[in-house]
């Protein structure tokens, strides 16, 4: 999803949304997607399958970072250009992913734009942060913890409010015991899921060992995020720093 | 013989269909007449150099690649069936899937799976082998070499390298991308699988039904009993080394090149040995033949169904595998009112 | 000096710590059918497996004059053919192929038309020749026991061993067999066959072996072997010879 997203924003800013002759099959997915709409004006699909794929001929393709080595020598040899992704857990390698895009289809400065975009939305945000540092922490049913190096790290932060997950010294993603889970104590708990489910997903929490007894339950502090906008692997990410934001804001409002 | 003629009369048509359909469209016939196009370094010029690569670079080798390993399936289901006088043993009783599946799945947990296109096969054929030799070892040293113990050895094995396979996916779950690169793996199949893919598997066919060929016979004496087969100047000894060699071999190369594809050495050589008879040389080759036929057939289908989407090809193989034991057991309802 | 198909001296079996033949000495055996007779657990299933070299044993076995234990396995298995009582035959083969099997020490899986006729000689002697080409799966249990009777038959070996031949045949085709093995002594060969049935053993048999505990108590003709007093010993039961309407001699119990 990185490359549809990122060349689908650069390729709008040129005007040259025709040059994107295939993305992938999880785009038309509005569970996931963050293009989902705009995903109904390109019309090639790829996936893993080859032969379709290089039958779309395109000059260029890009791949995920996760995608096995076979499949990049095979579209190699294919003689297709292709270009391998960086990973994305971080702002900084989100960022990069759009430079090196921008550079390869040789839409530098719209990818430019893009990114100044990016860093002055992130000082918009550093402006408008709370008053107070809270401390979040993010919901899984599994208990598996969002530390350092994730892009849920970054968003917390950009957000102005700190990652309790940090304080176990978690790398990455890390499924943690329900015995250290339950001796953290948020301020907020982060949760996907939409405004409209905020009982159900409150329900579902509170009969989760590890976060059902922790402070933020019992006062029903719970941040609702869009999914789409919290996994994100491109710069829609931010949006869901925005969602965050505005909650803690209007948390703070309420209890002044 | 009109069975090696029928076999290969399918396997002739299971290729010809293979090589004629894909996603793409490109055709059997476009690309014979530009069969000897000259191509320039460069990018993809024409239509017709398209065609031709997608059928040289993606399609052909990819039938090769599956030729070669339904035949190896086949034919390791044939020695273990003849091995274990059981219509019903798969090759995967000696651990050899399972083994390759764990090594394959650290592989992918550590990351080594994605720097080259060959160290996810290496590491899968080495942790096939050597689960099969400890099992062969285990058995050796504890219960003397005894068919009986081998095969306890395997469930044995089989459930320990599964549940320590569980549980290095289950480090990577929280990796979405890994996790799924895992399971495409495990379910077995062929995307991007280039001619290196074949030249890897080609010598462990080789190898695997040369020595496979050789204990034809005294598989068939096997089938009177280990006790009887001995008085009859069969070797059990040699025999199990031979025949776990061999199983080691063809399965840990179909499993180094795709994954783990259940079923084929259950199924095939139980079918073929159902229509053409149990001797085991004809029925070894005969099954090879058909194990070619059925994954391609299988394999065809996995990259057009669905296309741009794959469908792995161990999960079409075991939908037909459900159906197969249910007629099974129907039929041996049959069998045994009648 | 003739050489003798069969000698055995001082053959000892033990297993799990637990002596399953003692001291077994059988005196040479040339051409002839010998019966080997015993209540259950007297050891003539573990007999005809020690000899068979099934089963590891102590003590000197000798065939055409030459100690077992210098013949290779190729050699070995040439000269002897031993049929078990109980067979799980998990393929359909056909018949002549089960019986062609019979001769794999010497076609090693090429039968030339030699295998074929000599099975078929077999088949034929045992009277399912009309089977040759039925499945063996299909076969009832005496139909099978007698393939597999033909599969020693249809072999070059010289010493026959077979464990309960009858055990799944009616009284007609069990006389038939020991008719047929009777026979087939002629042709230089020894058959130490287990038997249940002590009247058709001495009916047929040249010579008797009997077995009681893990060791040999007696052996010889069966007129002087089957005495009252060795059956109450050994089986503890009584018997008798009687005579039937025809003037042959018949052992009974009761």
């Amino acid at each position: 999803m990185a490359g549809d997203e990122i060349l689908l924003e650069i390729l709008k800013e040129t005007h040259q949304l025709n040059r994107l002759v295939a993305i992938s099959t999880l785009a038309d997915n509005d569970n996931y997607s963050n293009i989902a709409n705009e995903a109904k004006q390109i019309k090639g699909r790829a996936g893993r399958e080859l032969e379709s794929l290089i039958n779309l001929r395109p000059d260029l393709i890009f791949l995920a970072s996760y995608n096995q080595p076979a499949m990049i020598d095979r579209l190699r040899k294919s003689r297709i250009t292709t270009f391998v992704l960086g990973g994305f857990n971080s702002f900084d390698q989100i960022k990069k992913n759009i430079s090196d895009i921008g550079n390869i289809i040789g839409a530098h400065e719209a990818a430019q734009k893009i990114i100044s975009n990016f860093d002055s939305t992130l000082a918009a945000f550093k402006k408008s942060a709370p008053a107070k540092k809270y401390s979040l922490l993010n919901f899984s049913t599994s208990s598996t913890l969002s530390g350092k190096n994730t892009t849920f790290d970054n968003i917390i932060e950009a957000a102005g409010a700190t990652n309790l997950a940090n304080k176990l010294k978690i790398e990455g993603w890390s499924k943690i015991s329900v015995e250290s889970l339950s001796t953290l104590n948020p301020d907020y708990i982060v949760a996907i899921g939409e405004a409209n489910q905020k009982d159900q997903i409150f329900t579902q929490i509170s009969q989760t060992p590890g976060y059902r007894h922790m402070q933020a339950v019992k006062n029903k502090k719970i941040i609702l995020v869009d999914g789409r906008k919290l996994l994100a692997v491109s710069h829609h990410v931010l949006e869901a720093t925005a969602q965050i934001q505005a909650s803690l804001l209007e948390y703070e409002k309420k209890h002044k | 013989m009109k069975a090696y003629l029928t076999c290969l009369a399918g396997l002739l048509i299971s290729i010809i269909v293979a090589l004629s359909f894909g996603s793409s469209g490109i055709s059997l016939l476009e690309v014979s007449q530009h069969l000897l196009l000259n191509m320039n370094g460069g990018a993809i010029a024409s239509q017709t150099e398209l065609s031709s690569i997608i059928m040289f670079e993606i399609r052909l080798p990819r039938i090769l690649v599956a030729g070669i390993t339904g035949a190896s399936l086949a034919a390791a289901g044939v020695v273990s069936q003849g091995l274990f006088r059981n219509t019903l043993a798969s090759p995967s009783i000696l651990g050899t899937t399972s083994g390759g599946s764990l090594v394959a799945a650290s592989m992918f947990f550590y990351g080594s799976a994605f720097d080259h296109w060959y160290t996810l096969p290496i590491g899968a054929f080495l942790g096939a082998a050597t689960a099969t030799y400890i099992l062969f070892l285990i058995s050796k040293r504890f219960f003397g070499l005894q068919i009986q113990s081998l095969l306890l050895a395997g469930f044995a094995l089989n459930a320990l390298l599964g549940a320590c396979t569980s549980f290095v996916i289950s480090l990577m779950l929280e990796d979405q991308q890994k996790a799924a690169s895992v399971m495409h793996w495990m379910l077995g199949g062929f995307a991007a699988r280039g001619m290196e893919h074949f030249y890897m598997v080609l010598p462990t066919f080789l190898i695997g039904i040369f020595l496979a060929t050789n204990i034809t016979h005294k598989l068939d004496i096997l089938a009177l009993g280990e006790e009887k087969a001995q008085t009859l100047n069969v070797n059990m000894k040699v025999l199990w080394h031979i025949s776990i060699v061999c199983i080691a071999l063809l399965v840990g190369g179909s499993v180094a090149v795709a994954g783990a594809i259940p079923f084929v050495g259950l199924v095939v050589p139980h079918m073929t040995r159902l229509v053409f008879g149990p001797k085991h040389r004809n029925l070894l080759w005969l099954s090879a033949i058909n194990g070619a036929s059925l994954i391609l057939l299988m394999d065809l289908l996995a990259r057009t169904l669905m296309a741009p989407k794959e469908i792995e090809v161990g999960v079409l193989i075991s939908l037909f595998g459900a159906p197969f034991f249910i007629w099974l057991l129907l039929s041996y309802k049959e069998g045994v009112r009648n | 000096m003739k050489n003798f198909l069969l000698e055995i001296e001082k053959l000892n079996l033990i297993k799990d710590s637990i002596s399953i033949l003692e001291n077994i000495s059988i005196k040479p055996l040339s051409n002839s059918l010998v019966a080997l007779i015993g209540p259950n657990g007297s050891g003539k299933t573990s007999l005809l497996r020690s000899i068979a070299q099934i089963e590891t044993y102590s003590g000197i076995v000798k065939m055409a004059g030459t100690a077992t234990s210098t013949f290779s396995q190729a050699q070995f298995s040439k000269i002897i053919s031993w049929t078990p009582s109980s067979f799980q035959l998990p393929f359909s083969y056909s018949v002549l192929d089960i019986v062609l099997m019979g001769r794999f020490p010497t076609h090693n899986g090429r039968p030339q038309k030699i295998d074929i006729d000599k099975s078929l000689e077999a088949l034929e002697q045992m009277d399912i020749l009309d089977f040759k080409d039925r499945h063996v799966t299909t076969l009832s249990s005496g139909e099978l026991q007698k393939t597999m009777i033909a599969q020693a038959l249809a072999s070059d070996a010289q010493v026959i061993l077979m464990d309960e031949p009858c055990a799944n045949l009616d009284i007609a085709a069990s006389m038939k067999l020991l008719k047929s093995l009777k026979s087939t002594v002629l042709q230089n060969r020894a058959v130490l066959f287990s038997i249940h049935d002590i009247n058709l053993a001495q009916r047929f048999a040249d010579s008797m072996i009997c077995l009681s505990k893990g060791r040999v108590v007696a052996q010889g003709l069966p007129k002087d072997l089957l005495s009252q007093e060795l059956v109450l010993e050994v089986f503890g039961t009584n018997s008798d010879w009687l005579q039937n309407k025809l003037g042959e001699d018949q052992f009974v119990f009761y």
